[in-house]
């Protein structure tokens, strides 16, 4: 099987590159981007498997980037990870079909299970 | 799909207090759903097993167990129902567990009521295209079927 691909959106260097690092031990192909414009745009060039953004992020956050990549990529389960919780942003993360919703600061072996756990549901219907 | 198409969807409203349970019935059954009513997570289970509900208002907090470890039981027998989470003690953990175990909603109590017609309405469509998407399936694999046995009698 074809290695599963990510793509890492956060505005914060050091969880890109420890995400990078965990995730490329995993054997996984892994893309990262520092902005929501920028995630855009690997979309429009890479196959992605899975997205994993931060939700506060400078001019396009993690909600926002949600709806584009629902509009135009519908397929790509998105996974949320904030160090902001909140039951307004979660239930809003529910609403806009969310795969998950991911508090920092987390277990990377953690992350990884849920992440995994996204790749196998193709329905469209992402928990 | 049309408001009207909607309001024809069966909803079951799920909680414990009578007031809540009278007044969501009242007014959905005002709006044009086909409503019913269950006091707990028993109730809800059996009457869930009998009907075809295409959307279910559900609370967490019930006598016997919690609305949301019945949640992912309550799907594995229909599937393409969907689940509207309530509750008066909201937390990020429990909108989270919702989400992980399959709910499409999650209101907080006390909710205004055009909050819950938006929430009912936008649950009646998921349930809708769930539907379809499965009829539609169901009918192409028929189609399948039928190409296989007339190529199999054709041979």
């Amino acid at each position: 099987m074809e290695h599963p691909s990510i793509l890492v959106v956060d505005d914060e260097l050091l969880i890109r590159d420890l995400l990078y690092d965990f995730f490329q031990d995993q054997g996984w192909d892994i893309a990262v981007a520092e902005s929501g414009e920028q995630a855009l745009e690997i979309l429009q060039e890479k196959k992605v498997d899975v997205l994993l953004t931060d939700l506060r992020m400078p001019a396009m956050d993690g909600m926002a980037l949600t709806g584009q990549v629902r509009k135009s990529f519908p397929g790509i389960p998105v996974v949320i990870m904030t160090g902001y919780p909140s039951v307004e942003s979660a239930v809003s993360a529910l609403r806009n079909k969310v795969a998950d919703y991911i508090t920092k600061p987390f277990n990377v072996n953690e992350l990884y299970k849920r992440v995994e756990s996204h790749l196998l549901r193709e329905d469209g219907e992402t928990a | 799909m049309s408001t009207a198409d909607a309001s024809r969807t069966r909803v079951l409203v799920t909680d414990d207090e009578p007031d809540i349970r009278n007044d969501l019935s009242d007014y959905l059954s005002h709006l044009g759903y086909d409503v019913s009513v269950a006091d707990d997570a028993g109730n809800t289970l059996s009457q869930v097993t009998e009907t075809a509900y295409g959307v279910l208002l559900l609370d967490d907090m019930l006598p016997d167990e919690s609305g949301l470890e019945i949640l992912p039981g309550l799907l594995d027998i229909r599937p393409s129902m969907s689940v509207i989470v309530m509750t008066g003690c909201p937390t990020v953990k429990s909108v989270i567990k919702a989400m992980r175990r399959g709910a499409c909603d999650f209101v907080v109590k006390p909710f205004e009521l055009d909050e819950l017609k938006t929430a009912v309405h936008r649950a009646a469509q998921r349930n809708q295209r769930l539907v379809d998407e499965a009829f539609r399936n169901c009918k192409d694999t028929t189609k399948d079927s039928r190409v296989v046995m007339n190529s199999v009698y054709q041979d």
